[in-house]
C-alpha cells in the first residue's frame, strides 16, 4: 500500500493520473494538512524548470552543411524523367493582345515567351492548359526541347498562375535564384530585378520554394507569402490576404496603409508614367483603398478624397504636390 | 505541441521543407544531446549522434509520414545511434541504462515566499543525484523532458509497470528528502482508500 502511494503520486505529479489516481490523492488531501503541504511542496519541485534554453543556431548550421552532403533527393524528383510525351509542342496562345513568341533555331525549338512592356498586361495559356496572368513589365519563358518532360518556366517581373494539376509533372517556376515548385495550384510570383527579392504568395493549393544554391525549401500554405531577398538571401515567411495581391490580375490596385512613395511607385509601374512629387510633402502618408480599373486622371480624382493634392499631366509625366491645410 | 502539429512537420519535412526540419532541431536538441550525453559520456560525440539522427530524418525524409511518433522515434533513433558508437569503440555488450551517467537538472533559485528553502532544495539536488542511474534516467526523461510514461517505456524497451516502480522510488526519496510522510497512516485510511480504489 506504501509502494503504491508513490507509484500515484508519482502519476499525479507527472500529470498522468486517471480518474483513481486522482480520487485518492483528493480524498488524502482533504483528510490530512500534512499530506496536502507535502503535495504542493512535491508539485512545486516537479514544476522547476530550466530557464536559459541552449542555443542551437551553430548546430543547424552545421547540420545544413552536412544536409548539402547528402545526395539531392530534391533536385531529382523534380527533373525526374517521366514518359516522354509525344514531340508536340503548342503555340502559346495568347488571350491579352501584347506578346509575342520567337524560335531561335530551326532544329533547336528554342525558347517560347512572352514579355509585356511596362504599362500593359497580359494573359496567357500554356501548352498544359496552366493560365497565365502577367504585369506589366514581365518576361515568361521555357524551353521548347524541354517542355513535356519537364514544366519548367523562366520568370523575371510579375505573374499570377493558376496551374492545371499534373501530379506527375511538377510545375517549376525559375527565377532569380529560386525554384517554386508545385503540383496544381494557384499562387503570385513577384520578381523584378530591380527590386532585389522575389515574392511568392499562395492562393491555393501547395509550393516548395527552393533556392538553387543552397540546400534550402520552404513550403507554402494558402495565404501564406514568403520573400526571398537575393541581397542578403533571407527568407521571410508571413500571412497576408491574397486578394490584395491578386487584385492586380482583374485590374484592380489595392492598397492596404501602403507608405505614399510605394504607391508612387505601383502608379508609375501600372500605368507607365513617370510623377514627380517632393518627397517631404508627404512624410508619414499611407494610400489605403481599392483602384478599379481607372484612368490616370481618375486616380488623382479618387486620392483626393483622402489625401487632398494638386497633380498636372502632361503626357507621361505628372506632377502632383500637397494641398497644404491651414492651421495644421 | 499537439498530435497535429506534429503531423503538420512531419508533412511539411516529407515535402523537402528545411525550415521545418530546423524547427525540429529547435524542439529536440537540447533534450536529445543530454540523452545522447548520458548513454555516451562525451559532449562532442553526442553532438555527433544528435547530427546523425537529423540527417537521417532528412535522408529519409520521403518515409517520415510512416512514424507514428516522431518524438519517441527521434530518442530511440539517438539511442541506438549512441549504442553503435560505443559498440564500435568497446566491442563488448553492456547495459545502457545501468551504465548509464545522467546529469539531472539542479536548481538554486528558490524565489521569496517559496514553500521551498534554498537548503532543502539542495538536499533534493542531492539525494536525485544519488538515484541509481536507470531511475535517475526514468525520472528524467518524465520530469524534464515531459515524455509519457508510455513513450519513456517504449524508448527505453521496458514496461511501464517498471517505469511506475522507478518513479515511485524517485518521489519517495524527494518525500523523504522534504520529510512528506506519504504512507497510508491507519487502518480507517486505509479501509477508505481500499474503497475509494473500487
Amino acid at each position: 500500500m506504501k509502494r503504491d502511494m508513490h507509484k500515484i503520486v508519482g502519476r499525479y505529479l507527472s500529470g498522468e493520473a486517471n480518474s483513481n489516481d486522482k480520487e485518492v490523492v483528493e480524498a488524502r488531501r482533504k483528510e490530512s494538512g500534512e499530506f496536502n503541504d507535502g503535495i504542493e511542496r512535491l508539485k512545486w519541485y516537479w514544476e522547476l524548470k530550466e530557464s536559459a534554453p541552449v542555443s542551437t543556431s551553430s548546430f543547424k548550421e552545421k547540420l545544413k552543411v552536412r544536409m548539402r552532403l547528402l545526395p539531392d533527393y530534391q533536385r531529382a524528383n523534380v527533373r525526374m524523367i517521366w514518359w516522354k510525351v509525344a514531340a508536340v509542342f503548342f503555340l502559346l496562345l495568347s488571350l491579352g493582345s501584347l506578346f509575342y513568341t520567337s524560335f531561335y533555331d530551326a532544329r533547336d525549338l528554342g525558347m517560347a515567351q512572352v514579355i509585356t512592356q511596362a504599362g500593359q498586361r497580359s494573359q496567357t495559356v500554356l501548352p498544359d492548359g496552366t493560365k497565365v496572368w502577367l504585369n506589366p513589365g514581365t518576361r515568361l519563358a521555357y524551353d521548347l526541347n524541354k517542355w513535356g518532360d519537364t514544366r519548367d518556366i523562366q520568370l523575371s517581373g510579375e505573374a499570377y498562375f493558376n496551374v492545371t494539376h499534373n501530379e506527375k509533372m511538377p510545375f517549376v517556376v525559375n527565377t532569380q535564384g529560386v525554384d517554386i515548385q508545385v503540383l496544381g495550384t494557384s499562387f503570385n510570383v513577384r520578381s523584378y530585378e530591380a527590386e532585389k527579392r522575389v515574392e511568392t504568395t499562395l492562393v491555393e493549393g501547395r509550393v516548395l520554394v527552393s533556392l538553387q544554391e543552397e540546400n534550402k525549401g520552404v513550403i507554402l500554405k494558402p495565404g501564406e507569402k514568403l520573400v526571398y531577398s537575393t541581397q542578403d538571401k533571407g527568407l521571410d515567411k508571413s500571412r497576408i490576404d491574397p486578394q490584395a495581391v491578386l487584385a492586380w490580375r482583374d485590374g484592380k490596385l489595392v492598397f492596404k496603409r501602403t507608405p505614399f512613395s510605394q504607391f508612387v511607385e505601383k502608379l508609375e509601374q501600372y500605368y507607365d508614367v513617370t510623377i514627380g512629387y517632393n518627397p517631404e510633402d508627404f512624410v508619414g502618408i499611407h494610400y489605403s483603398g481599392t483602384l478599379d480599373n481607372l484612368k490616370i486622371e481618375q486616380v488623382f480624382e479618387v486620392i483626393n478624397v483622402t489625401i487632398p493634392l494638386n497633380y498636372r499631366i502632361n503626357n507621361d509625366s505628372i506632377q502632383i504636390s500637397v494641398i497644404k491645410r491651414k492651421n495644421q | 505541441m499537439d498530435n497535429r502539429q506534429y503531423s503538420d512537420l512531419k508533412d511539411r519535412i516529407y515535402e523537402n521543407d528545411t525550415l521545418a526540419l530546423e524547427r525540429l532541431v529547435d524542439m529536440f536538441y537540447e533534450r536529445l544531446t543530454t540523452f545522447a550525453k548520458s548513454i555516451i559520456k562525451s559532449e562532442e560525440l553526442a553532438d555527433e549522434v544528435v547530427m546523425d539522427v537529423f540527417l537521417r530524418v532528412w535522408q529519409n525524409r520521403k518515409n517520415i509520414k510512416k512514424i507514428d511518433k516522431i518524438e519517441t522515434y527521434l530518442y530511440v533513433s539517438v539511442k541506438n545511434i549512441a549504442i553503435n558508437y560505443l559498440k564500435k569503440e568497446r566491442k563488448t555488450e553492456f547495459d545502457v541504462l545501468d551504465e548509464a551517467h545522467i546529469t539531472v537538472a539542479s536548481y538554486d533559485h528558490t524565489p521569496e515566499g517559496s514553500i521551498i528553502s534554498k537548503e532543502m532544495l539542495n538536499e533534493i539536488n542531492q539525494a536525485v543525484d544519488l538515484l541509481p542511474s536507470k531511475c535517475k534516467l526514468i525520472f528524467k526523461l518524465i520530469r524534464e523532458d515531459g515524455l509519457k510514461r508510455s513513450e519513456v517505456a517504449e524508448i527505453l524497451d521496458l514496461s511501464v509497470k517498471t517505469i511506475d516502480n522507478q518513479i515511485a522510488i524517485a518521489v519517495k526519496k524527494i518525500a523523504e528528502t522534504l520529510r512528506i510522510d506519504l504512507s497510508v497512516p491507519s487502518n480507517r485510511s486505509g479501509i477508505q482508500l481500499f474503497l475509494l480504489t473500487l
